[in-house]
């Protein structure tokens, strides 16, 4: 069956439909066929059009024509291929079905016709700018038209099907050998030397002066005998002359491990940064670094075997009152852990962590909606198997739209290149590890894991499940606090089937909510 | 052991030094990043106590709605003059656009006798307690970078949102709820991402907070299924007794604060459904706003906001996306879809303000309209296209106000004869920002943090208070 909508004079701005800009929409298209007094359904294949947009997502209706524009005024076809039905006699009868936002959308102007033709979806794949051409005659064509006709018949021709099928072919092979393309820089040779210009204030459209590459005067120029290039910059981040980069990169260390640098302000060691804590500490371990030929696992070595590091983190009021922040530090570094590592904290005690190193960025879990942004179809896809129990620092990270559990804990959104994070504690944490389905799983996890390897009886289990999330075994007070909660637990869900069924059982239910406890911790997310 | 005592004597993290930034001023000396941000004292007595900001993502059409221009229909069709488009750089207009004429016509409307267009028929019945600046201008043509300059002061995403700004110089009324709540309507997402309500460079302790629409008001609100709220109760009270004995072992106040941060979570499992749900609002107030409960929508939120509000939240931010009238399709002209977004948030918007008024409210609280640029007065024409429509303009756009000691029925600057350029009083984002900190109390060269080796503020390095729109 063939639907064409035609322009006509009568329409507004010619059609070929009858709203102001003379579009239409068309929403359904069906057809029965009457014989022996009996009305039975055509059944319709996929509807093909020559160029009316068939969009059924976006604007709901079947077809839309845009006709806005004046070269595109000219008659368009739609085919609806059909199974074969009917007999000779019958009626045929078509309802076209008409709905838009606004009203008055309809046709203006069109023409039904049918045949028997095979393969009648054919006519539509000749675009409506190509059918005027066909109409001319060969002789009369010009050499674009010409040319046009051509390369459309090459790409139908039967005879070229096995030339196609063998390019078709090619491509998907070329696709499976899995190659990837990876930018990379590389400095051009040139006689001129390499700039930029300064967006003033950084805005792109409003251009500043013209700047070479070089270092920051206030930190001491390049070796004479170097290059302003890369090569010339490495030399330059070691030489002997410049103590910073050991400084700075030791201070990064000392904080990972303390939680505050030796000097504080990690990202600033300018005029506007805080003096160092330990000065004559900073600078020894910076030279140590260079005498130790800059080999970074050389100093964690020497950090985490120091005394200062192996302190007890435990403080006593008047500890507390002289040093709050533990800036002398008088005891070990306590803090709550970095956001990457709550997660991870959470799936290596449960067992359900994978080891796997390296590859391209995960999507675990994530509540729906996160990723609902304008100009795009992107769509969070969990990960399956292995990779939904990755490390945090695989998770795939969009600034805009940034892994919501992460942000919660101070992981910043990368839109600001951050050296330190701040950390804070807030009820949104709290929920987070409570409830977030990744983490729950982790405590049911935890759970299943304390009943398969955690010994004959609740002592040992609960034993086994402190000593997953604390790395060490309750003393006698906790043991008894998480084995009288086991007790509640268990009373509770002996009284409640429904609440055990959802959680698998009551006994596993019951330790579904202590490893919920477990994970939960002070402790579990602090290093102390 | 007391928690609240615990926290004064031990702010420790960074801000213990790092809040000399803002030093020299009364603010620093409260400063507790922990749980929600505490209540501070202004700078000076405020004349507002709350915003609630109504962004209108994507940029209405300020020729469409508030600033009439009868040259525009007057020579409508013809092409703009070479000289005012001079080296001018569109999203998408190419080559010499012509002029549009509002399709939409306008009346003045209160004792203010404010133009107002008659697809805000709604705006219109409170003219009266509004004010406009005609007069605003933006650095940037473009959704995303423009909504996070309206947001942060700054094109690059990375600063603190005004609503962060806010949170961390005055803190929350209501301990037991986010300073600052952020509510989304529309088509999708604003451009800018949640960088439009982020916390930048500040403690993520103030950022926005997401109040969904759909599924968990609040992220991770509910307990997981097979979880009563007793189970959760005795977990919590198993948590807490383990985590205090763990306190007296080590000493860390640190720990304290953990406890009354999951106390608070737990309070927020009740408060915060009972807060979202608007199903006990009487009757005559969905009639107001055209609420629908269970049905997510624009006045939905505005319904919200004035719970927020009233439950002492400092900062609340609605967002509407689908301002984008360019013309390109039938969908997104300035005749069909303009009247229909105006449908769907006019009503809504003005009944904010008349709620908010006959509960006393509207004293204290900003109430804020307005998208990140302006429209251009001339047709988009984007490939020929016959849908009327216009391109992005940062150079002139309005934005409305109302309450909290924003001077009523006055309009501030004023745009030439076409709109295209500003003909009096103009005014930056950064002015903006300014006279908002101002009405909350706050000086705004005061208000810093210190990053990256120096100061930064919500207003940069410009901003001043716009006296006119002060009451």
């Amino acid at each position: 069956m063939l639907l064409e909508a035609l322009p006509h004079e009568s329409l507004p701005r010619g059609g070929p439909g009858r709203d102001p800009y003379g579009n239409f929409f068309l929403s359904e298209f069906h057809a029965e066929v009457v014989g022996n007094g009996r009305a039975e359904p055509v059944l319709l294949l996929e509807p093909k059009a020559d160029d009316g947009r068939i969009n059924e997502r976006k604007f709901k209706q079947l077809w839309t024509v845009d006709a806005s524009r004046d070269e595109q005024r000219m008659a368009r076809r739609i085919v609806f291929p059909a199974e074969p039905f009917g007999a000779s006699g019958d009626v045929l009868r078509i309802r076209i079905v008409q709905r838009s936002e606004f009203g008055g959308q309809g046709l203006g102007h069109f023409r039904l016709s049918v045949t028997n033709a095979a393969e009648p979806a054919r006519v539509a794949g000749i675009s409506p700018k190509l059918r005027p051409l066909l109409e001319v005659p060969e002789a009369s064509r010009t050499e674009d038209q010409r040319r046009s006709l051509a390369e459309f018949y090459r790409r139908i021709a039967p005879s070229l099907e096995p030339a196609r099928e063998r390019l078709r072919e090619a491509r998907k092979e070329m696709d499976g050998l899995g190659i990837t393309s990876t930018l990379i820089i590389r400095e051009a040779a040139s006689f001129e030397r390499p700039s930029a210009t300064i967006r003033i204030r950084g805005v792109f459209t409003s251009k500043g002066e013209t700047v070479h590459a070089g270092t920051p005067a206030v930190l001491g120029p390049l070796a004479e005998t170097d290059m302003p290039n890369r090569l010339g910059l490495a030399r330059w981040l070691v030489s002997p002359e410049n103590p910073l980069t050991a400084r700075v990169t030791i201070n990064r260390i000392w904080e990972q491990y303390f939680g505050t640098g030796i000097v504080e302000t990690s990202g600033d060691f300018g005029s506007q940064g805080h003096p160092p804590s330990h000065p004559e500490l900073l600078d020894w371990l910076a030279t140590e670094f260079i005498a130790r030929k800059w080999s970074l696992k050389e100093m964690h070595r020497l950090i985490v075997t120091s005394a200062t590091y192996r302190q007890s983190s435990a403080a006593t009021p008047a500890l507390v009152e002289r040093d709050p922040y533990n800036r002398l530090l008088a005891r070990g570094p306590r803090f709550r852990v970095e956001a990457e590592m709550i997660r991870d904290l959470a799936l290596a005690a449960s067992g359900l962590l994978s080891p796997k190193i390296g590859g391209p960025s995960v999507f675990p879990y994530q509540p729906e909606g996160i990723w609902d942004m304008p100009f795009s179809d992107d769509k969070w896809v969990e990960s399956t198997g292995e990779d939904r129990y990755r490390r945090g620092l695989y998770t795939f990270v969009r600034r805009t739209a940034p892994y919501p559990s992460m942000l919660t804990f101070d992981a910043p959104s990368r839109e600001f290149c951050t050296v330190r994070r701040v950390r804070t504690n807030t009820p949104l944490q709290a929920l987070t590890t409570l409830n977030d389905p990744a983490f729950f799983e982790a405590a049911q996890a935890l759970a299943r894991r304390i009943l398969a390897e955690g010994g004959p009886d609740d002592r040992s289990r609960a034993i086994q499940g402190f000593r997953l999330t604390v790395s060490r075994p309750p003393k006698p007070g906790e043991l008894d606090r998480i084995l009288g909660g086991l007790e509640k637990e268990r009373a509770w869900f002996a009284a409640h089937p429904g609440d055990a069924k959802e959680l698998g059982g009551a006994e596993t239910a019951a330790w579904t909510m202590i490893s919920n406890v477990l994970l939960n911790l002070d402790e579990t997310l602090t290093k102390e | 052991m007391n928690p609240e005592h615990l926290k004064k004597i031990t702010r420790r993290h960074f801000f213990g030094r790092t809040a000399c930034g803002i030093g020299s001023v009364a603010l620093s000396s409260l400063f507790d990043p922990k749980l929600f941000a505490q209540e501070k004292p202004p700078h000076f007595a405020p004349k507002a106590k709350r915003i609630i900001y109504l962004f209108m993502a994507g940029a209405p059409s300020q020729l469409d709605l508030f600033d009439f221009k009868p040259k525009l229909v007057q020579y409508d069709g013809q092409p703009v003059p070479q000289d005012v488009i001079q080296g001018e750089r569109f999203a998408f207009i190419k080559g010499t656009p012509t002029l549009l004429g509002s399709p939409h016509e306008f009346a003045r409307h209160g004792q203010s006798g404010a133009e107002i267009s008659v697809l805000l028929p709604h705006l219109a019945s409170i003219a009266d307690d509004v004010s406009f600046v005609r007069s605003l201008h933006t650095t940037q043509f473009n959704h995303a970078p423009g909504q996070i300059y309206m947001n942060t002061g700054h094109q690059v995403i990375g600063r603190p949102s005004a609503g962060a700004w806010l949170t961390y110089g005055l803190g929350t009324e209501n301990k037991d709820l986010p300073g600052f709540v952020v509510l989304l309507s529309g088509t999708s997402q604003p451009d800018g991402g949640k960088s439009c309500w982020g916390s930048g460079f500040l403690p993520t302790v103030y950022q926005g907070v997401e109040f969904r629409s759909q599924g968990d008001p609040v992220l991770f609100l509910s307990n997981p299924k097979g979880v009563a709220p007793e189970t959760r109760r005795r977990s919590l009270d198993l948590l807490n007794d383990l985590n205090r004995a763990h306190l007296e072992d080590v000493g860390d106040p640190e720990i304290a604060t953990r406890i009354a941060s999951y106390e608070m979570a737990y309070r927020m499992q009740s408060s915060v459904p009972e807060l979202t749900d608007i199903t006990s609002e009487p009757q005559a107030i969905h009639e107001m706003y055209g609420t629908e409960p269970g049905k997510p929508s624009f006045a939905n939120n505005c319904l919200l906001a004035r719970r927020l509000v009233e439950r002492g939240v400092r900062f609340v931010q609605l967002y509407h996306r689908g301002w984008d009238t360019h013309g390109a399709s039938n969908n997104e002209d300035i005749v069909n879809k303009l009247a229909s977004l105006c449908r769907e948030t006019d009503r809504a918007a003005a009944a904010l303000v008349k709620d908010l008024k006959q509960r006393g409210l509207l004293k204290s609280t900003i109430v804020m309209w307005g998208g990140e640029f302006g429209r251009t007065p001339m047709n988009e024409n984007r490939s020929g296209s016959k849908f009327l429509g216009r391109d992005h303009h940062p150079r002139a756009f309005t934005m409305w106000l109302a309450g909290g000691g924003i001077q009523p029925g006055v309009t501030v600057g004023k745009t030439d004869d076409i709109g295209y350029n500003i003909a009096e009083e103009p005014v930056s984002v950064h002015d903006l920002h300014a006279t908002i900190l101002h009405l909350m109390g706050i000086d705004h060269t005061k208000l810093t943090y210190r990053f990256q080796g120096r100061d930064f503020r919500l207003t940069d390095v410009g901003g001043e208070v716009v006296k006119k729109l002060v009451a």
